[in-house]
């Protein structure tokens, strides 16, 4: 047996590039250790251990962001390579995944529910993003995307005692074993076509994606790949909640934690579109003919389908699931004007995720506050004369909700529109217009939400027979000093964007 | 390999099919008839009256061991490759020792985890 080749995948063995991750881990496992060896008097700690040390590492990373990144080439021989990206995703997991630490701390101690496991799996499921969107090789793809998948599960289905809670979670251990089996059986597709010696540019190395996309550019008309294409991104689609593959979604993000919601809807969503960003540059790039069709429909009706559907919901979990269903959408466009070649368009698509990020994570924060005991009921009616009684809050979901609409001047508007010109560049314009008409009834429902907070609407007849819903007592100083950064944030993003990615 | 080589599977599983049919057509033509009553359609105990339900519940408990029991045999699968290649790794110089002990070692706090959460204790 030739041993030369261990030697050459051993030496690409470079552990110290992915130092993020395996401090994602120790991370973990620290607080795993807290949770056993600490007397139960001490547990406080680990929730500070886990955000602290998530801090730390976001600190680092993100002070790391300004130096210009070399880009390190395969690595663990073709199972990672670290893109222009990478960087800045890895930042995204680790604040994502510490504001999720955050807004469970108070979500676990109002539902008395088991605290160290929820920032463990947390921690190790953003870790595994961050593998996952760094894979360039169909193996390493799946396994990481099933640690993040399982992971999930337990996460959704965190609340025991809830009936909501565990429905959603069989429904997503259903459909997303349905979906990893969907991806599954497309990448063992790509497997036997590209390893078949009778066609040309066939690779013994058919998993990896460098050498994949050699063998699709030299035969993209192979129906093997063209099947094993569409099923690898059928799956995909699944994990980012795209029509058709949406059904999962409003029952889930209703069901599941609040926390859990907002972790779905932001990391997962985002670490979805990273894969498929990879995908449709690397290996399936000589299959634009395919693509671009393909992706441009699922992102029309995504768009249509996910705010025509948000306006008649009053569950603001549901609102949330199924408005992000229509972000989807618009990130669909990004995705099929990278496809076509347009150089701005995965920056748009990275900084319409941070925007995302900080908004939504604005309305959670909110949304986490105000929730009484049973997490899922949480109606638009709850908002009731929130200004009134809570300015503070009023004015952080007006301005989370305001960016998630995409208004002027903050985030969420400047991400529609990098999104809408790097479109306009790859002359998609029905797909342009598709986006707008969705802005423009996404309106409606964002408003709406936001009337309920501000307007005091005159008593109808039959108004005393609904229920008054109490009020939760004062904001903390933590949170509001957390919500208070979102909403600077997202405010700084609309107005300064240079030098957040270097122009 | 071609697809010929499996002739002898496609013969067999013919075989199976032709044999299990016609011991039901024949045992449908040959025997005898009679009409279902509720001591033929019975489960058949010895000629005692069935005791339980023929689906007994297991205890959870049971599903736990089964579960742990199959996670710790899987994680030994992934180490007997490891076991055949690990002396030809060393022989050109590839220190495969470090991640197999950090694997081990997340193996064992997992085991201490179960331990410190009861999940092992039968009685409870």
């Amino acid at each position: 047996m030739n041993y030369n080749g261990f030697q050459e995948l051993a030496a690409t063995n470079q552990w110290s590039a992915i130092w993020p991750e395996l401090s994602m881990a120790g991370i973990g496992l620290l607080v795993l250790c807290l949770d056993l060896f600490l007397p139960s008097s001490r547990k406080r700690l680990i929730p500070l251990v886990a955000i602290f040390g998530q801090l730390a590492l976001l600190a680092v990373l993100v002070m790391g962001c300004g130096c210009a990144t070399e880009s390190t080439g395969p690595l663990f021989g073709g199972m990672i390579e670290s893109g222009p990206y990478t960087p800045y995703m890895r930042a995204f997991f680790v604040l994502s995944s510490t504001l999720v630490c955050y807004l469970g701390v108070s979500y676990l101690s109002r539902q008395n529910l088991p605290r160290s496991e929820f920032y463990l799996l947390t921690i190790f499921v953003s870790g595994a993003m961050m593998l996952l969107v760094q894979s360039s090789n169909f193996v390493m793809l799946f396994v990481s995307l099933e640690t993040v998948t399982i992971g999930f599960y337990v996460l959704v289905s965190y609340c025991r005692y809830s009936p909501f809670s565990l429905e959603a979670g069989l429904k997503y251990l259903i459909l997303g074993a349905l979906s990893s089996a969907i991806l599954l059986f497309g990448i063992v597709l790509l497997y036997g076509a590209a390893s078949n010696p009778a066609l040309a540019q066939s690779t013994t190395d058919s998993m990896n994606f460098a050498a994949l996309g050699k063998f699709i550019a030299a035969t993209p008309e192979e129906p093997l790949v063209l099947v094993g294409a569409v099923l690898v991104l059928c799956g995909i689609c699944f994990k980012i909640g795209a029509v058709p593959f949406q059904i999962w979604v409003p029952d889930v993000y209703q069901g599941a934690p609040t926390p859990v919601t907002a972790f779905l809807a932001v990391s997962s969503k985002a670490a979805g579109f990273l894969v498929l960003m990879n995908l449709v540059a690397g290996p399936f790039a000589a299959l634009s003919k395919l693509t671009v069709p393909l992706l441009s429909a699922i992102a029309i009706i995504t768009i249509l389908f996910g705010n025509i559907t948000a306006l008649g919901q009053r569950n603001v979990k549901r609102v949330i699931g199924l408005s992000g269903i229509a972000h989807a959408g618009y990130l669909l466009v990004g995705v099929v004007a990278m496809a076509v070649g347009v150089a701005l368009a995965p920056w748009a698509i990275i900084f319409y995720l941070f925007a995302y990020l900080f908004a939504s994570f604005a309305v959670f924060g909110v949304m986490v506050h105000l929730a009484g005991v049973e997490d899922e009921i949480q109606e638009i009616d709850h908002y009731q004369k929130l200004a009134e009684r809570q300015p503070f809050l009023a004015g952080v979901l007006a301005i989370g909700l305001g960016s998630l609409a995409g208004i002027p001047p903050l985030a969420g508007f400047i991400g529609k529109l990098l999104l809408f010109i790097a479109a306009f560049q790859a002359e998609l314009y029905t797909l342009l217009g598709a986006a707008i008409i969705g802005v423009v009834i996404s309106v409606y429902y964002y408003f709406g939400w936001m009337r309920e907070a501000f307007f005091i609407k005159p008593a109808l007849p039959g108004d005393e027979a609904r229920p008054s819903y109490p009020m939760p007592g004062a904001v903390g100083i933590i949170h509001k000093l957390t919500l208070g950064l979102l909403v600077v944030i997202t405010v700084l993003m609309g107005l300064f964007q240079r030098g957040i990615f270097g122009g | 390999m071609e697809l010929v080589d499996y002739l002898p599977v496609m013969i067999q599983l013919l075989l199976a099919a032709v044999i299990a049919a016609a011991i039901l057509i024949a045992s449908h033509i040959f025997g005898q008839r009679a009409r279902g009553n509720y001591a033929s359609d019975s489960a058949y105990e010895c000629g005692m009256l069935e005791e339980s339900k023929p689906h007994p519940k297991f205890s959870v408990k049971f599903y736990v061991v089964a579960m742990l029991f199959i996670l710790f045999d899987i994680e030994m699968v992934f180490m007997i490759p490891w076991v055949l290649i690990y002396r030809e790794l060393l022989s050109v110089g590839i220190l495969s020792v470090w991640p197999i002990f950090f694997f081990l070692g997340v193996l064992t706090l997992g085991l201490v985890y179960e331990m410190k959460k009861k999940g092992l204790e039968w009685e409870r």
